[in-house]
């Protein structure tokens, strides 16, 4: 009696184990609240909340290369790697270094200047260009 | 049409080719004038003109500021504001970054925030200075009030968007709008002191400096 309880959490177990692994490859969270505190300290804004799903959608024509970038060792320019995906964080640090934007400009240079870019060309879905768009006061 | 993408693209080139071309034209036409002057012993001393220009960028280094502390403490207060504000602002080095890919050092934001209250406040100061001290009401003219106001917008509506307050989008759209009304004006007004300070204290130090070493007997 014992043994078959004990099989069955086992099973339910892996089952779980299994189905959070598997959510966890193919999709990503919701929406993100973006800080970063651990680079930049204490916020000079309010923090971005940044919903992936919305952004996946729309550029699904695009790829994820449009935001996943990586460096390319042989080049030295940036090239996407699909199952390599990292954040912004990873590579970007609190300052500028050797050529490579600091974390505040990359993100403003991917954010904002991507949603001014789908504005130019007419295009109507789009996310916030203002500072207080993204950085919103609660 | 996306306001904010206008007044952000457009308009401001509008603005800043304006400022910058009409702020050419006004130094150019003023040297030129200097140029046709006839006079018969023309005085240039580079010390005095110097010592004069000097004396003016110098809290209470006038007679005239240590006349009166009060408005020269919120003059220089006012104008050490106005110039440095918008040039060390964290949301305008992020704007030029975003645009020309150039980026120096911010202002912390509470200091920003303390420098814009002052702007405003000195505005409120030269306004009830223009309607109550009698020597200047006298050489006041509507004109006057129209250049407070054009002054005090950029600055009121810029406090107003970083903090969020009111309808945050149209703020913005209004700040931007006023400061390129702001751009726009210097050129061509009262405020053009901007750029001719320099020379007109240069030039009534190079003419006054003669007077000053003369003896009265």
């Amino acid at each position: 009696m014992t043994s078959r309880y004990l099989l069955l959490w086992l099973v339910l177990g892996i089952c779980l184990i299994i189905a959070i692994g598997w959510n966890d490859s193919v999709a990503q969270e919701d929406s993100y609240d973006l800080a970063h505190a651990d680079i930049f300290g204490k916020l000079r804004r309010a923090s971005v909340i940044f919903a992936h799903d919305i952004h996946s959608d729309t550029l699904a024509g695009e790829g994820c290369g449009i935001c996943h970038h990586g460096l390319d060792q042989n080049t030295g320019g940036l090239i996407y790697r699909e199952g390599e995906e990292v954040t912004c964080k990873e590579c970007h640090a609190a300052q500028q270094v050797a050529g490579q934007l600091a974390l505040r400009e990359a993100y403003h240079g991917s954010c904002t200047a991507c949603h001014r870019r789908l504005i130019q060309v007419n295009n109507k879905k789009t996310g916030p260009t203002t500072c207080g768009g993204c950085h919103k006061k609660i | 049409m996306d306001y904010y993408e206008l007044v952000r693209g457009p308009f401001a080139w509008v603005a800043l080719l304006i400022f910058i071309l009409g702020s050419l034209y006004r130094i150019l036409e003023l040297l030129a004038k200097g140029k046709k002057e006839k006079t018969l012993f023309p005085l240039r001393s580079l010390k005095d003109a110097v010592r004069s220009v000097l004396h003016g960028v110098i809290p209470f280094g006038a007679t005239y500021m240590r006349k009166q502390p009060v408005f020269t403490i919120i003059t220089f207060v006012f104008h050490i504001c106005v110039v440095i504000l918008p040039i060390f602002l964290l949301a305008h080095i992020v704007l030029w970054f975003e645009s020309w890919k150039i980026l120096w050092w911010s202002l912390p934001d509470s200091l920003a925030d303390i420098m814009a209250i002052m702007v405003i406040l000195s505005c409120l100061y030269f306004f009830v200075r223009r309607r109550v001290v009698p020597e200047v009401k006298r050489v006041t003219h509507p004109g006057d009030y129209i250049l407070l106001l054009i002054i005090l917008l950029p600055f009121l509506t810029g406090f107003l968007t970083y903090h969020q307050w009111g309808p945050y989008r149209s703020m913005l759209i209004l700040h931007i709008l006023s400061g390129e009304i702001l751009l726009v004006s210097v050129p061509f007004s009262k405020l053009v002191h901007m750029l001719m300070f320099v020379f007109s204290r240069a030039y009534m130090g190079s003419e006054f400096g003669k007077v000053l070493e003369t003896q009265e007997w």
